[in-house]
C-alpha cells in the first residue's frame, strides 16, 4: 500500500513537470532523477561510504555516552535532578545552528562530521534509555533484593532488559538523525560524502542529482531504521 | 493448635517507622512470630501492614526498635539473607519464560550448574501443579496461575520466613478461593514461617494461627488473635458457629465498638 502511494506521489509528480514544462533545474521529473542517478553510477560509492562511516561512528559513540550518562543518572537520583532538565532543555537548541562549531574544532577531518552526528543522534537515545530505566516497577526491585540479587544483578537482570524496548524506540529515531547529521555535517565543510555531493549538484543547479544524493540518503535512513528493528528482534520478545 | 515448638523464631521489638518529611506510620509496634506458625496480618488500610512487611524482610530500616531472629538482633542484611518477601503486584519478569522466573531464585545465588537449577525448578514446578506451562510466557498465564509461579520463586529461596503482601489482592472472588485451598496445601508440606498480609477476614481467619491486628492510631498495641481449629482447614469452616464467633471478635478489634 506504501509502496503504491509512493509510485502514486512519483507519477503525478513526472506527469505535472511534463504537463507544465517546468524547467528541469527548478524540478526535474523523477525519471530525470533516475537517468542522473544511473550517468553517475561511478561516483556513488565513495560519497556513500563515507557518510555511512560517519553516521555509524557517530551512532555508536552516541550510544556509548547516552549509556554510561543514562547508568549515571540510574544510580545517583542527585545526578538525574541536576542533569534531566539540563537534557530536556537542550533539545531545544537549533542543532543546525551550533553544528558549525565542530567543524571549526576538527576542521575538514572525518571527526568533524562524526560530532555533528553525534550532536544529532545524542538526545534520543539518551532520553529513552533514561524512560526505560525510570520505567523499572519498585516492586520488581524489591523483589530482585529480597531474592538475594546484587546490584549488578538487578541491572543485569531486571533494569537493562526493562529499558531495551525503549532503547530500540530511541536508536531507531536515532539511526535516521546520525545520516541526517552526518548529511549537516558534510554540508558544512566536506571534500566527500553525499552531503558535500548534494550540495556541490545544488551550486552547480544540476538538481537531477541533488534529488538523486537525497534519494540515496532517504534509502540509507530507512536501511539503518530497519537494522534496528531487525536488531531488536533478537533482543526483545 | 497444630504448632509443634512456641518458640519465638521472629520479634519485633518496639519498632517506629515514618518516611522522611511525613508524620511517622508505625510506632512501638511490638508483636512475635512463632516457628512454623503461619500468621495474618490485618489492618485498616494506610495503618502501614506493607510498611511493616518490607520492615521486617530488611527492605526498609527501622527508625527505632530491633528486630530478633531466633534471639538475637538482626539488622538489614541478617533480615534480608533470613527472609523472603513477596511483594503484592505482578512481578513476574514478561520477558522470561515460567520456568526461568522460577530459576531466576537460583540463578541469583548462583552456586548451581544450569542443569542443576533446571532440575530443581522444574520439581517444584511439578509440586505447584504447574509443570505444562514451565515454557508459557507470564502473558499467556492467568491471574491464578501467575501467583502459583511468583509462589514458586520465592519459596525457591530456602529461608525459614516468608513475607507475603495480600497475595490473593488481584483475584476474583472464585480463584481467590481456589488459591487459599491451594497455599494451605502447600504451607501444610512447606511448613514455613508465614508472615501474610490480607484486607480478608475470611482469609485471615481460614489461613492463620495467629491474627495479629495492627491498630490504626500509631502507637496503640498489636493485637493477636489465636485461631485453634484443627488442619486440614476445609472450606465449610466458614459456615461454622465457632468461626462466626472468632470473625465476630476480630471485627470488633479492627472496627472497634463496645457493643462486644
Amino acid at each position: 500500500m506504501t509502496f503504491l502511494v509512493l509510485l502514486a506521489v512519483l507519477l503525478v509528480w513526472e506527469l505535472m513537470v511534463r504537463i507544465f514544462d517546468i524547467a528541469p533545474y527548478i524540478l526535474p521529473p523523477p525519471s530525470d532523477v533516475l537517468i542522473a542517478m544511473w550517468d553517475a553510477r561511478d561516483l556513488w560509492g565513495q560519497h556513500i561510504w563515507m557518510t555511512w562511516s560517519e553516521a555509524m561512528l557517530g551512532l555508536a559513540i552516541s550510544m556509548l555516552i547516552a549509556f554510561l550518562m543514562s547508568v549515571a543518572m540510574l544510580r545517583s537520583l542527585q545526578l538525574r535532578k541536576a542533569l534531566y532538565p539540563l537534557l530536556i532543555v537542550s533539545q531545544t537548541i537549533p542543532l543546525i545552528a551550533i553544528s558549525p562549531i565542530f567543524i571549526i574544532w576538527f576542521d575538514y577531518t572525518i571527526w568533524s562530521k562524526v560530532a555533528v552526528a553525534v550532536l544529532w543522534s545524542f538526545f534520543p537515545i539518551v532520553i529513552s534509555l533514561n524512560e526505560g530505566f525510570r520505567s523499572v516497577s519498585p516492586e520488581r526491585r524489591e523483589m530482585m533484593i529480597s531474592l538475594g540479587a546484587s546490584r549488578l544483578q538487578i541491572f543485569r537482570l531486571l533494569e537493562w532488559p526493562t529499558a531495551l524496548p525503549s532503547f530500540f524506540a530511541g536508536l531507531k529515531m536515532a539511526a535516521a538523525y546520525a545520516v541526517i547529521g552526518a548529511t549537516v555535517g558534510e554540508w558544512l565543510g566536506a571534500e566527500r560524502g553525499l552531503g558535500f555531493f548534494a550540495r556541490r549538484a545544488s551550486n552547480n543547479m544540476q538538481t537531477d542529482l541533488l534529488f538523486a544524493s537525497v534519494f540515496i540518503l532517504c534509502v540509507m535512513g530507512l536501511l539503518m531504521v530497519y537494522a534496528v528493528k531487525y536488531m531488536k528482534r533478537g533482543f526483545v520478545r | 493448635m497444630s504448632g509443634e515448638g512456641d518458640a519465638n523464631v521472629f520479634v519485633a521489638d518496639n519498632i517506629c517507622f515514618g518516611f522522611p518529611g511525613k508524620r511517622s506510620v508505625l510506632d512501638q509496634v511490638t508483636f512475635a512470630l512463632k516457628e512454623r506458625h503461619f500468621h495474618v496480618l490485618v489492618g485498616p488500610s494506610g495503618a502501614g501492614k506493607s510498611t511493616l512487611l518490607k520492615l521486617c524482610a530488611g527492605l526498609l530500616n527501622a527508625k527505632e526498635g530491633t528486630f530478633l531472629l531466633n534471639g538475637s538482633a538482626a539488622d538489614c542484611s541478617q533480615r534480608l539473607m533470613q527472609s523472603v518477601y513477596m511483594p503484592q503486584s505482578d512481578t513476574l519478569l514478561p520477558w522470561r519464560t515460567v520456568l526461568d522466573n522460577v530459576m531466576l531464585t537460583l540463578e541469583l545465588q548462583g552456586k548451581q550448574s544450569a542443569e542443576e537449577m533446571q532440575e530443581r525448578a522444574m520439581a517444584l514446578l511439578d509440586s505447584f501443579g504447574l509443570r505444562d506451562c514451565a515454557d508459557a510466557y507470564p502473558d499467556q498465564l492467568s491471574g491464578g496461575m501467575k501467583q502459583r509461579v511468583m509462589f514458586a520463586r520465592t519459596m525457591l529461596k530456602n529461608v525459614p520466613l516468608l513475607l507475603l503482601d495480600e497475595p490473593f489482592s488481584a483475584l476474583d472472588s472464585l480463584t481467590r478461593k481456589q488459591m487459599q485451598r491451594w497455599l494451605l496445601d502447600v504451607w501444610q508440606r512447606d511448613r514455613r514461617t508465614v508472615l501474610m498480609v490480607t484486607h480478608d477476614i475470611d482469609e485471615a481467619l481460614l489461613l492463620a494461627d495467629t491474627v495479629l491486628v495492627l491498630p490504626s492510631e500509631p502507637g496503640e498495641t498489636v493485637q493477636a488473635l489465636e485461631v485453634t481449629f484443627a488442619r486440614p482447614r476445609s472450606f465449610e469452616l466458614i459456615y461454622e458457629p465457632a468461626f462466626v464467633e472468632r470473625k465476630r471478635l476480630l471485627e470488633h478489634m479492627l472496627l472497634g465498638g463496645d457493643n462486644l
